[in-house]
């Protein structure tokens, strides 16, 4: 049984003011916009920043790979760039923005079951912690 | 009133698509999708344009806060959050349809948007939109 509980919209209460937009694969025959869409949408620029302090990954991007238990990601800001970091996995990854910082750690993280799961007879005791976390939260579809 | 304890079996997203129209048949409950897009084209900014996000999660067991935040990725500009709900499911064989119909969404810049997809505060994945600016003509 599924239930849809609520149902809400809670920032976008303005109504529609132009439709431009085209599918993947064409461009517009025009895009000429009423002028009143043209006022700033957020004057004051407050737009909350949405950079958490950790992100919960719930997938990896990699279709032979299902996440079952999530990941918890610690997001750091660093020399202009963001870290995505999964402490438990000692892995990271980074990027101009939370976006690509998390795919990059996605690549990595399963890159890294791959390769653990390559030598898993000749493992360090490091790399067997690992591993063993590794299995406890993803699995292989 | 009863405290529902969120879930914490990772979901698997099936699908999250961007169109203008997401209609569900009343006689058979079937979404009909119409105008699957992932890019906008605009001549200036800032804009608004209508867009329905259609969710399909699979695998998902017990009590789950749905969220799904409307993000600027460029610079990571959470603007604002495109729905906030929540369901129940009771067996991981079923899949969990979810639309949101025709939100009017905010376009202060060409790039790269995102509606960031979170159940039990598990993030998910993303259904991305380029937004492209062209010359007016």
């Amino acid at each position: 049984m599924v239930t849809l509980v609520r149902e809400g919209l809670e920032q976008f209460t303005k109504p529609a003011v132009a439709e431009i937009g085209r599918g993947t694969a064409a461009r517009p025959v025009s895009v000429a916009l009423p002028k009143e869409v043209h006022r700033p949408i957020c004057p004051d620029g407050d737009w909350a920043k949405a950079l958490p302090a950790t992100v919960m990954l719930g997938f990896l991007r990699d279709g032979r790979l299902r996440v079952r238990a999530a990941i918890e990601v610690a997001i750091l800001a660093a020399d202009g760039q963001i870290i995505a970091e999964a402490e438990e996995l000692n892995e990271f990854g980074s990027g101009d923005n939370l976006t690509e910082a998390i795919i990059d750690l996605q690549h990595a993280i399963a890159e890294l079951y791959f390769s653990l799961e390559e030598d898993k007879d000749r493992l360090g005791p490091g790399l067997e912690k690992v591993w063993a976390v590794l299995q406890g939260k993803i699995e292989k579809r | 009133m009863e405290q529902k304890t969120p879930s914490q079996i990772t979901p698997f997203l099936v699908a999250a698509l961007v169109c203008d129209v997401a209609a569900e048949d009343p006689n058979t409950g079937k979404k009909n999708l119409i105008g699957i897009f992932d890019r906008v084209w605009a001549g200036s900014f800032p804009i608004e344009r209508r867009m329905s996000l259609y969710i399909k999660l699979t695998d998902a067991e017990g009590y789950y806060p749905l969220e799904v935040e409307y993000v600027y990725v460029n610079d990571d500009t959470v603007l604002g959050k495109a729905f906030e709900g929540e369901f129940e499911v009771k067996d991981q064989t079923i899949s969990v349809e979810c639309v949101m119909h025709s939100l009017p969404l905010p376009i202060p810049h060409p790039g790269r948007y995102a509606f960031r997809i979170k159940a039990s505060g598990m993030f998910l994945g993303n259904a991305f939109i380029d937004v492209v600016q062209v010359q007016p003509t």
